[in-house]
């Protein structure tokens, strides 16, 4: 898997403010090929932009992203879904579970949405989705509604989701934003983990601690993407 | 698709009371469409019966039982009356130019005393001239009627061979009638001998209802049918020019009547129910539109896993499928539970024919009102959707954010 952004820009419209664009990113190209590749930078200064931009679910308003050689936003909406649904693992900023579904259904979601229907790929989802809960530390909360949820075992459960189809690449916001050290070392582990096995990992934080795991360190001020050092993959 | 319903089953179990909003609004959309069609069909139909068991072309009254609506309201609303004439106004009618047949006709009404088994309309033919009620006794009966043989309507209450007592004589059901949705279903039938006996025996038991027109000569009404290609209207007016002390009017104009009345409800219930509709329409809309926004993160959160626009739509049309089905089969379950039962009282109430269709149209008719409401229902669902699907999950999330 070969990910790379060739000048993307995102400028987003306002209402009311004076000017009526604001541009969260300007000209920015990155390459993705595996390891682990983390984005610091403060509050607004474009991070989340960025990875939506990146993770297919959020347009350019210049530049293109392109997948091994192809550029996904040229897509059909079908296609891209289904590489979002198969190879791309997100992790949103805030709580996403959807909340009529136990936390196990939660992380089943991708499984669902899949073309996949047959019973031993059912059967393989299930256990792949208990080993995930296990993995993050939720396991005992499976049969759990998200109302009844911290907001730390939240973000484990989109953490196991986001991991359920074995995706090619891992998109992170914020992913160990309402974690203790202890869980966030454990999160930051697995990362490590499923990065060595192949599948890249992209991450926006704020926390400085999970630059030791990283094998990109970029950072973000006013929507300009800045590298600040990249060690041996 | 499974997972939609899922979604859609937990949703329901989580938002209980949005859930029996909904449901509500779209059974008032089917109980509005099943009900008042069902409604108006019922009295279409009763109006085809009542002109079709009227039978003459001329209905000819004594002046005062017409501009008094006494027969009007005997046949329509089967309010027990009576008035009577002399017969050689008969013969005059006879006479006029372009009559065919006059059969005349002879009112009773019984009364609630023990002397009588029920409050009755008694109506006494005359079997030799009779043309409008005799081919409906064909339909269920077949034989001779003798002395005191009636024929019941279909909504006197006695088997064929069981007997009723009017004015101290016991009379032999031999027939029941096919039901009108008319006065005539409370209306017993018998031949003019038999009615003026009956007549002859309310008077001995000290009931006067022939004032100073001797029994042997009374007749109510005479049922005229005009020469071929005579103009009814022509006939009508000759009558009425020539034979003093009665009203002549065209059948069709009588019914004519019935079906403007009828017109005139069927518009008000359409009216009715095209105003439910578009405020139930809207009201969906906009309910489906406030939880669309209100589940906005939701939706986004399954585009970004995988889901797209077509299944999101997919998703969402589930949830409102199934609650515009269960909603239309709690509406249609009303509808019956409510407009069935108020049938009769829906006759009284509007004064006109009113006749259920058969079992087979009203099966249609709710298939019909069953799948156009779960339609409409789950359509508005699809504004929300469409506009929901069309933006980019990526701006949904940082909205919520």
């Amino acid at each position: 898997m070969h990910l790379q952004a060739k000048g993307i820009t995102k400028d987003y419209f306002r209402k009311g403010r004076g000017t009526n664009v604001f541009t969260a990113l300007h000209p920015t190209d990155l390459n993705v090929d595996g390891g682990i590749t983390v984005v610091v930078g403060k509050s607004g200064s474009g991070k989340s932009t960025l990875l939506n931009v990146l993770s297919g679910v959020l347009s350019p308003t210049e530049g293109t992203v392109l997948w091994d050689g192809e550029d996904i936003y040229a897509l059909s909406d079908k296609t891209l879904s289904c590489l979002r649904n198969a190879k791309v693992g997100i992790v949103p900023q805030g709580q996403t579970g959807l909340q009529s579904l136990t936390v196990k259904e939660n992380v089943l979601v991708p499984f669902y949405l899949s073309e996949n229907k047959d019973k031993q790929a059912s059967a393989l989802a299930e256990s792949r989705a208990d080993e995930l809960l296990e993995k993050v530390g939720v396991s005992h909360l499976s049969d759990s509604y998200p109302n009844e949820l911290s907001g730390g075992e939240l973000r484990r459960m989109a953490i196991a989701r986001a991991l359920l189809n074995r995706p090619e690449v891992l998109f992170a916001d914020e992913p160990t934003g309402d974690l203790d050290e202890e869980n966030t070392a454990l999160i930051l582990r697995l990362f490590r983990e499923i990065a060595d096995q192949g599948t890249a990992v992209v991450m926006v934080t704020h926390d400085r601690d999970s630059l030791s795991y990283a094998d990109k360190i970029y950072s973000m001020s006013s929507g300009v993407l800045t590298v600040e050092s990249i060690s041996e993959i | 698709m499974k997972f939609a319903r899922t979604i859609a089953k937990n949703n329901f179990k989580k938002k209980p009371l949005r859930t029996l909003a909904l449901i509500l609004l779209v059974a008032f959309l089917s109980f509005t469409a099943f009900g008042g069609s069902l409604v108006i069909l019922s009295l279409k139909n009763g109006l085809d019966s009542y002109e079709a068991r009227l039978g003459a072309d001329v209905v000819v009254v004594p002046y005062q039982a017409r501009t008094q609506g006494t027969f009007e309201s005997i046949i329509l609303q089967g309010i027990p009356g009576y008035f009577y004439m002399d017969k050689s106004h008969l013969d005059k009618v006879r006479a006029v130019d372009g009559v065919a047949i006059a059969s005349p006709q002879f009112y009773l009404a019984t009364v609630s005393a023990g002397c009588c088994s029920v409050p009755v309309q008694i109506i006494g033919f005359d079997p030799e001239t009779d043309f409008t009620i005799q081919p409906w006794i064909k339909k269920s009966y077949t034989g001779s009627i003798g002395e005191y043989d009636i024929i019941i309507g279909a909504d006197v209450n006695m088997p064929v061979d069981g007997k009723l007592t009017f004015y101290d004589k016991e009379c032999r059901v031999v027939a029941q009638l096919d039901k009108t949705g008319t006065g005539l279903d409370t209306t017993v039938y018998c031949n003019m001998d038999t009615a003026k006996d009956l007549e002859r025996s309310a008077e001995e038991l000290g009931f006067s209802y022939l004032g100073d027109v001797p029994l042997d000569r009374a007749i109510s009404s005479v049922f005229v049918k005009v020469k071929q290609g005579y103009d009814v209207d022509y006939v009508t007016d000759r009558i009425n020019i020539e034979v003093r002390h009665v009203k002549a009017g065209g059948a069709k104009s009588m019914v004519s009547g019935v079906a403007d009345g009828l017109t005139s409800v069927s518009n008000v219930i359409g009216v009715l129910i095209a105003v439910v509709w578009v405020l139930c329409v809207v009201i969906l809309i906009v309910a489906f539109t406030m939880i669309t926004g209100e589940r906005k993160k939701e939706f986004a959160i399954l585009r970004i896993l995988g889901a797209s626009r077509l299944k999101l739509s997919l998703i969402v049309g589930t949830e409102a499928a199934l609650i515009g089905g269960i909603g239309s089969l709690v509406g249609l379950g009303l509808s019956l539970l409510v407009v069935l039962p108020l049938g009769a009282s829906l006759r009284t109430a509007l004064s006109l024919p009113y006749l259920l269709p058969s079992v087979g149209v009203i099966v249609g008719l709710a298939l019909g009102a069953l799948v156009v409401s779960a339609v409409v229902g789950s359509m508005t669902s699809l504004f929300a959707a469409k506009k929901i699907a069309g933006t980019e999950s990526g701006l949904l999330i940082r909205e919520d954010a």
